[in-house]
């Protein structure tokens, strides 16, 4: 009855309009050619259905991102959002333009840098190496070796090692604040990466996430002791930073301090944590890529010698806004967990789950809120450790019992959510997990 | 002998024309849909060029090739395998060059798509999607679909606003209109093709590489299933090759929307492909499991990827496998691109300095039916039983193709002899054709 009053009050409180854009942003601040960027929007509709299916078309230097109007039958407020991939732009000033119904609600101005040459990463502390790609080879080159050339930060040389004609390890010399990077070639005009490196305090985007979704260590149920080993190994030729701190050097005499970096050919076991939720590992930008992991998740309870199960690692390719799971078996002789994870540092993201039969029967239908902990709304950046993060146990649900397996269908209150979700499926016997992960195809373009 | 001579003359020849040969993957490239660019030569005398850089601006696209340094004594093939991210629709100049060089260029046509149609083939009858036009969204409409000069026979207007059409009789490659009031939307030609018959072959198709579909006995008395269901979210039928959708009337149909059918299982060990048309894989949701019921009739197994183009790479790291006498480690490597005979280097390390050199070769599986179309070039090596390995440890395992133009997947399945349990070891780094 409450609930009704506060309806109806919120519907008479509704303001009489149709969707409007609340927060506009594009994924990466700094946006070069030679990769593709993600614009997010969020707003509010008042008396109209959410708007649908965003298309984008460019003309000239106007980029539009066109939404259809949801149309009538809403009454009270409700949020929506997109997350749309704009096409690949060429280098220049650009108007971006979100429209809802064919009517103009906002436009942000979008820089398109060229990038003559890449430095990964693109942020750090004089002493540190950082790896420069992709210097030109169509330059007047009439020698065996005419690649030489030297490296500036900000107006000082650094000190550099070649790999090859387009690559080189370079140490960054002192400076501080954000930076040009020129490349002087021994044949050609030298090359300038305006604003190209970042002393001390990256940004938020400066950073990319790899999402542990299991790193329990503890007790479970039917007296399970869980151990979740991840590990880790740097196989690039420049240091990779991270957080949480995780490299031990194995030749410290001292105490076993972890480093917030690992250098090449270092490997490193991620840390374990008393809690269910999972954890985030950032790396620098790019800096994922020489990176190679294992993660399972085993009980050792019953056996010593098993291996346990693998925990596949979650990227931003690998979340979507829906997650479909199928034939998860749901008998009372498991436990059927289902973990929901918030790929975005959203405390509060409501997901809806829909359980059905195989033959698409609604058995149960909730909205879970992901939430975590600690939330980092003031600071920037913002490298939580945690995502937001619920769970629901399938197995405890009423409706479902009788049920031997069922599909379950998880989708984000509004579409520029990313989400992931997964069911491990424990045998109370033998405690031997089961994962049933998405294997649908996420964010296809 | 003679052939060997042969074709080290051919390549220095090749090479002495100083050119390289570049392919387009797909074939038939559309605006900001990702492709490959292949490119392949030889090299007599000098390791072969690498670290290809793409740069791209209005009408040209540059790739960088690194010069390989030193010295060659054997001639060799090379190859590359660069991602482009989508490009707007127009022509493109594509240079392929080296420090010392333009190696090949050549023209790219991507073409314009200001809507989609999948299936993009069919006979007269055939449902087809059509996405990305405005207008049906909220306001009854009446759009008209033409397949050439052929009007639809039905098109329904789905509640998001998209079309689902059934097809014409026309004939050959035609252009797709839309005529929503007084906007026209033209999809060239290129984009939709009627076949002669149900099955249009796979060049319209893209591909899902299911690792295994094995049922049969194994080691140590196993009795291996490997239970693979897919379902169709798609509002409109989905044909894939192969069809594995039964109804009693009509046989073997593809999947019907909210359809939810098991993949058949078979006695051959190694990957086969699931083709699905073009912009509908999306729609497709998976399950697969492997498990041996020898040992328990409850055990739900260990779930296996689904694995795509994007999952592939010319080097696969795999991190920390067991190799030790209470489990078998069988390392399987799969060939994405239907290329029996790729040469694979197999690289197995462990932190006390162990490193042993393998190479294998994958070849097509030995089955019945149209084994180069659905089955992936494959090769298996039981780790375990590898003089130098057994009892290795914990290992590192870096698989390299000969060439960088490939694309391979691979994993090891750790087998626990007295359990029958399989922990899996697979890929879990970021490959280059992930894109966010």
């Amino acid at each position: 009855m409450k609930r009704l009053f506060l309806l109806l009050f919120l519907a008479a409180a509704a303001p009489s309009f149709a969707c409007e854009v609340g927060s506009f942003t594009f994924e990466h601040e700094r946006v070069y050619s030679d990769e593709r960027v993600e614009a997010v929007m969020t707003g509010t509709c008042g008396s109209t259905a959410v708007p649908l299916r965003p298309l984008v078309r460019v003309e000239g230097t106007t980029v539009t991102i066109d939404l259809a109007d949801g149309g009538g039958g809403l009454t009270i407020p409700a949020p929506w959002g997109e997350r749309v991939r704009l096409p690949r732009l060429f280098p220049g000033q650009y108007t971006v333009v979100v429209r809802i119904g064919g009517e103009e609600k906002a436009r942000r101005t979008l820089a398109v840098h060229d990038r003559p040459f890449r430095i990964t990463p693109e942020f750090g502390e004089p002493g540190q190496k950082v790896l420069i790609e992709g210097i030109p080879v169509g330059q007047v080159c009439p020698l065996i070796h005419c690649a030489f050339f030297a490296v500036f930060f900000g107006g000082v040389e650094a000190e550099t090692e070649e790999i090859g004609d387009q690559q080189v390890v370079a140490t960054v010399p002192p400076g501080s604040g954000r930076v040009d990077v020129r490349v002087e070639l021994r044949f050609g005009d030298p090359l300038t990466l305006p604003g190209g490196f970042n002393y001390g305090m990256p940004a938020q985007n400066d950073w990319e996430r790899v999402l542990f979704p299991v790193n329990f260590i503890g007790g479970g149920a039917h007296g399970s002791q869980w151990v979740t080993d991840s590990r880790m190994h740097n196989d690039g030729v420049v240091e990779v930073a991270t957080v949480p701190n995780i490299w031990i050097d194995p030749a410290s005499p001292i105490l076993p301090i972890p480093l917030p970096f690992i250098p090449p050919q270092g490997r490193a076991r991620f840390t374990m944590r008393q809690r269910d939720g999972g954890e985030f590992l950032y790396v620098p930008r790019r800096l994922d890529a020489p990176l190679r992991y294992t993660a399972h998740i085993v009980d050792l309870s019953r056996s010593t010698t098993d291996l346990g199960a693998e925990m596949p690692l979650v990227r931003a390719e690998d979340t979507a806004n829906t997650i479909r799971l199928l034939e998860v078996p749901v008998e009372s002789r498991y436990r059927a967990r289902l973990r929901v994870y918030d790929y975005d540092l959203v405390n509060g993201r409501e997901v809806l789950v829909v359980v059905r039969t195989k033959e698409g029967t609604a058995l149960h239908t909730r909205w879970l809120t992901l939430t975590v902990a600690s939330s980092c709304d003031t600071v920037s950046p913002c490298l939580s450790e945690r995502p937001a993060f619920a769970v629901l146990d399938l197995d405890q649900i009423p409706e479902l019992r009788g049920a031997e397996v069922v599909d379950v269908t998880l989708k984000s209150r509004t579409n520029e959510g990313r989400i992931w979700g997964f069911v491990s499926v424990t045998n109370n016997d033998t405690q031997a997990v089961t994962l049933y992960s998405p294997q649908h195809r996420t964010r296809a373009q | 002998m003679r052939r060997h001579l042969l074709a080290v003359l051919s390549l220095f020849l090749f090479v002495t024309a100083a050119s390289a040969e570049i392919v387009f993957d797909p074939p038939q490239v559309r605006e900001n849909e990702a492709f490959d660019i292949l490119i392949r030569g030889g090299s007599p005398t000098s390791p072969p060029p690498g670290l290809p850089y793409l740069r791209v601006a209005p009408g040209q696209i540059t790739i960088d090739l690194m010069r390989g340094s030193g010295i060659l004594l054997t001639p060799s093939w090379w190859g590359e395998r660069v991602r482009v991210d989508g490009m707007p629709a127009g022509t493109y100049r594509v240079v392929v060059r080296t420090v010392h060089e333009t190696l090949q260029e050549t023209t790219l046509v991507v073409l314009p798509k200001p809507f989609s149609v999948a299936p993009g083939f069919g006979v007269r009858g055939t449902q087809v999607l059509i996405e990305g036009i405005r207008g049906c969204e909220v306001d009854r409409c009446t759009p008209v679909v033409r397949f050439g000069r052929r009007e639809a026979e039905a098109v329904d207007v789905t509640g998001t606003g998209d079309l689902e059409v059934v097809t014409p009789s026309v004939v050959g490659e035609v252009d797709v209109t839309v005529t929503i009031g007084a906007t026209t939307l033209t999809l060239p030609a290129g984009y939709f093709g009627m076949t002669s018959g149900d099955h249009p072959g796979v060049a319209r198709m893209e591909k899902v590489l299911l690792p295994l579909n094995f049922r049969g006995e194994g080691a140590q008395g196993a009795d291996w299933r490997t239970e693979t269901v897919v379902r169709n979210d798609a509002p409109i039928p989905v044909p894939t090759e192969p069809l594995f959708s039964f109804s009693d009337l009509a046989g073997v149909t593809p999947l019907p929307p909210g359809g939810h059918v098991p993949f058949p299982q078979e006695r051959v060990e190694g990957g086969v492909y699931l083709f699905v048309p073009r912009g509908l894989e999306r729609f497709l949701t998976y399950k697969s499991h492997i498990l041996d019921r020898s040992r328990s009739a409850t055990d739900r197994g260990t779930e296996l990827p689904v694995v795509r183009v994007e999952d592939t790479s010319p080097v696969i790291r795999l991190m920390d496998v067991p190799l030790r006498s209470l489990f078998r480690a069988r390392l399987r490597v799969y060939d994405f691109d239907t290329v029996a005979g790729r040469e694979v280097n197999i690289l197995v390390t462990n932190q006390e300095g162990l490193a042993v050199r393998l190479s294998a070769v994958t070849q097509l599986p030995s089955c019945v039916v149209d084994c180069e179309t659905y089955r992936s070039p494959f090769v298996a090596l039981d780790l375990s039983s590898i003089a130098g390995l057994a009892n290795a440890g914990e290992v590192d395992i870096t698989l390299r193709a000969a060439t960088n133009d490939a694309r391979l997947w691979a994993f090891v399945s750790v087998s626990n002899n007295e359990t029958q349990r399989v922990t899996l070891y697979t890929p879990q780094h970021k490959t280059p054709g992930a894109t966010p």
